[in-house]
């Protein structure tokens, strides 16, 4: 009887699981990157500070955004 | 200006609805640990057939874990996605749909437990009507926050958002895809998996529910609750976006550590291995990061309880996160693997960081909740001491039995025999470190309700009506939009594909880890000598998935000669084919049963489950004397063996001849005949006990028959 399990390992798919494996290290080389990109400073340090945007009078900066 | 602005409230009794099931669970799910705990060292705390170890085991993994930590993470949640949106929770209705669901799925799970029904895979024992519900309560969860994301007027997503999504999108695949089950009746089903696959499957859900249900989640309730307790921001917030995207990327790999030497192929116990080993960086990120936000606010933690438990939490998240890589490394794993060391290290994350970020999480919620001030901030002084004097005792006693154990199942002596051949010595040795667990335990439930006592208080102080402030924000669409300059940014500002970009990680892995096992066929070389379960043995399986003996029975010798020696020959992964559940273990609290069967008579198992003690004297085992009354369900074995067949199982005139039931009678009325002839009670051939030991002398037997290899007569202490 032909099954499933025939077919799959014989449709040689090893291939992709490099091709996944570069895939995922392109894109986490993508996010490092953007992270530490001279730039990004501004934004982060803009970010962290969401958590307090909903108490004006205790945030710890001025800045916010919007 | 201000006609541009929305005006809104945010929804504050859904979380203080969640945080009074969080005391509640977290207190009944501690009882049953503590009483369980108490079991193993005094046996005869078995009163009651619902009250075995077997059956309460689950009960507590599931109350702590899902009952416990599940509503402290909706806690959270519902405090802080609605603050760093911008945004009141999506649906009134379904924030009460998801909470009064939650707690039917945790009564129906504290009621089933104990009544014996479950899948017999470990944080997974629910059975499939309760699965449903599970889906269903958390799909409402889903829509509820996705819904809140789409109206939230916070463009950005703030990184505690991102550990939610991801947590709720991964715990909706490893759910589903775990579960997958034919049911057999209302409350009883068999896995679709089998043997190798059923065990990688649930251990790449076992290890993700930690991952994704303890983990993920509590860390974005740090990245929100830790900042707002310092009152300073998170100490950088690019180190949490690259400790987000690895542990995405990387924890769903990590699960076949859970399986290291048994059946499971070697390349996939390897693939676990490294990805666990990496994951040691990432976490540690995470850590420092929590730490580190305390910069220049250490004097805050003096005096400050919340501070205290959070510092406490992140030190523990740190240690349990060393502790996993190096236990996923094989040869530490080879030691560690069914011992205590496992449920030391569970218990360090579980007490120390889900407990602790819990509670530091909860006193500082409870004056803004109840709007009043926390009614003793002393007793919470004191609840964090009991609390962590509690884990200490407990982590030091649990760690020194796990090692002791270990190193007592592994010992020669000079002639190259066992040392403790007797499997009871290696438990009567862990007695006094069971006895210093209990008082740890103690400790920390003493702490517990001190933490009840201090919230029981500080409700009653609530203003008559919560004031509930008004708070206006500029809807999204308003807000000028400047083009964002970097790729990740320009991500998190679309929600959907953020969702989708995690989900596809999550999937992807899944995927190429999980594949192989179900479609390439030299992964599990089928054994011919290997046939199913009689009638009567499948019925004897369904009682001992019934009565949990999985909880300290394994059913998989490792290729180790001290295992061999001890046991017999080691499993191969083409004796569980037909194993739907596979019924593996994790821990040994007594003997592996793998080649159980013939190693003694049949009489002998009969009076072993009525009175263990009557055999071995030191035995921590539960009596089981109500098997020898209760009579075989023989009407429901043919639907069990149909269902089987339908998964794949040869049943060959079991089911075309609908002889499934005939079959048992006849096999159970020669083993009570058997029974009798040995000098045991007689008229067995309809009770529970047949069906039980017929099971268990089948274990193993296949393949001993086929290859003739010689195993060790009885040990001494197990004659009649």
């Amino acid at each position: 009887m032909l099954r499933l399990s025939d077919i799959v390992s014989h449709s040689g798919l090893a291939i992709y699981a490099e091709v996944a494996l570069v895939l995922f290290l392109l894109v986490f080389v993508g996010v490092v990157i953007s992270v530490v990109r001279p730039g990004s400073k501004a934004q982060l340090d803009a970010a962290s500070r969401i958590p307090f945007n909903d108490e004006p009078a205790a945030a710890p900066s001025e800045e916010k955004r919007s | 200006m201000n006609a541009s602005l929305d005006s809104f409230k945010y929804d504050d009794a859904i979380v203080r609805k969640f945080l009074v099931a969080t005391f509640v669970w977290g207190l009944v799910g501690m009882l049953v640990g503590l009483f369980i705990a108490l079991q193993l060292a005094v046996p005869s705390f078995n009163v009651a057939p619902f009250l075995t170890f077997g059956r309460l085991r689950p009960l507590h993994t599931n109350a702590v874990i899902f009952a416990f930590a599940g509503n402290a993470f909706f806690t959270g949640c519902y405090y802080s996605s609605q603050r760093l949106l911008k945004a009141r929770m999506f649906s009134d209705l379904l924030s009460r749909l998801h909470f009064w669901g939650w707690q039917l799925i945790i009564v129906s799970a504290a009621v089933t437990l104990p009544l014996g029904f479950t899948q017999a895979k470990e944080y997974a024992e629910l059975e499939w009507p309760i699965d449903i519900m599970i889906a269903v309560v958390w799909v409402i969860f889903a829509v509820n926050f996705f819904g809140t994301i789409a109206k939230r007027r916070e463009r950005h997503l703030y990184v505690a958002l991102w550990f939610y999504i991801a947590s709720i999108i991964t715990v909706a695949i490893l759910h589903i895809f775990n579960n997958l089950s034919i049911p057999v009746g209302p409350l009883k089903s068999y896995s679709i998996y089998a043997g190798v696959q059923d065990a990688f499957m649930q251990w790449w859900y076992g290890h993700n529910a930690v991952a994704f249900f303890l983990t993920t989640p509590f860390l974005g309730l740090m990245y929100y609750f830790m900042p707002k307790a310092a009152n300073k921001p998170v100490y950088s917030y690019r180190l949490s976006i690259v400790h987000f995207w690895t542990l995405v990327f990387m924890y769903i790999w990590a699960g076949p550590h859970h399986l290291h030497y048994t059946a499971l192929p070697e390349w996939a116990s390897t693939l676990g291995m490294v990805f666990s080993v990496m994951l040691w960086m990432p976490s540690w990120g995470g850590m420092i990061n929590g730490l580190l936000t305390l910069r220049g606010a250490w004097h805050k933690v003096v005096e400050d309880p919340v501070l205290k438990f959070f510092v406490v939490a992140v030190t523990a998240y740190g240690m349990a996160t060393f502790e996993g890589p190096m236990l996923s490394i094989k040869s530490v794993n080879a030691l560690a693997h069914y011992t205590d060391w496992i449920i030391a290290h569970v218990h360090t994350g579980a007490l120390g960081w889900n407990g602790f970020l819990t509670f530091g999480m909860i006193y500082w919620l409870l004056p803004r909740l109840f709007q009043t001030k926390l009614y003793s901030t002393k007793l919470a002084e004191l609840h964090f001491w009991l609390a962590t004097f509690g884990m200490i005792l407990y982590a030091v006693a649990i760690y020194s039995a796990g090692l002791t154990q270990g190193l007592m199942w592994r010992a020669f002596d000079e002639t190259g025999r066992l040392q403790f051949p007797d499997f009871i010595e290696t438990t009567m040795k862990l007695m006094p470190m069971y006895w210093v667990r209990a008082v740890g335990g103690g400790l920390y439930i003493i702490g517990m309700l001190l933490f009840g006592w201090n919230i029981l208080k500080t409700w009653a102080a609530r203003p008559k009506v919560y004031d509930e402030p008004v708070i206006q924000a500029a809807p999204l669409k308003v807000q000028a939009h400047k083009p964002e300059p970097s790729l990740h940014r320009r991500w998190e500002g679309l929600p959907l594909v953020f969702s989708l970009l995690t989900a596809l990680a999550v999937i992807v892995a899944s995927l190429f880890e999980i594949i192989p096992t179900f479609l390439i066929r030299t992964n599990i070389p089928t054994i011919a000598s290997v046939k199913p379960y009689t009638p009567l043995e499948l019925a004897g399986r369904d009682l001992y998935i019934r009565e949990g003996c999985f909880n300290c029975h394994s059913q998989m010798i490792r290729p180790f000669r001290y295992e061999t020696e001890r046991y017999g020959e080691y499993s191969k992964p083409g004796e569980s084919v037909y194993d739907h559940p596979f019924l593996w273990g994790s821990r040994r609290i007594g003997p592996d049963l793998a080649r159980e069967g013939g190693k003694y008579p049949d009489l002998w198992h009969v009076r072993h489950m009525q009175d263990p003690r009557s055999i071995t004297q030191k035995s921590i085992m539960p009596p089981y004397p109500g098997l020898l009354t209760s009579t075989i369900d023989f009407a429901g074995i043919q639907k069990r063996v149909d269902v089987m067949a339908m998964l794949g199982v040869p049943y060959g005139d079991a089911v075309t001849q609908k002889k499934a039931a005939e079959m048992a009678k006849a096999q159970a009325k020669e083993m009570a005949a058997g029974i009798a002839a040995q000098g045991g009670p007689a008229g067995l051939e309809d009770k529970e006990i047949t069906a039980l030991v017929a099971y268990l002398q089948r274990l193993g037997q296949d393949i001993k028959q086929a290859t003739g290899v010689a195993h060790h007569a009885a040990p001494a202490d197990g004659g009649m």
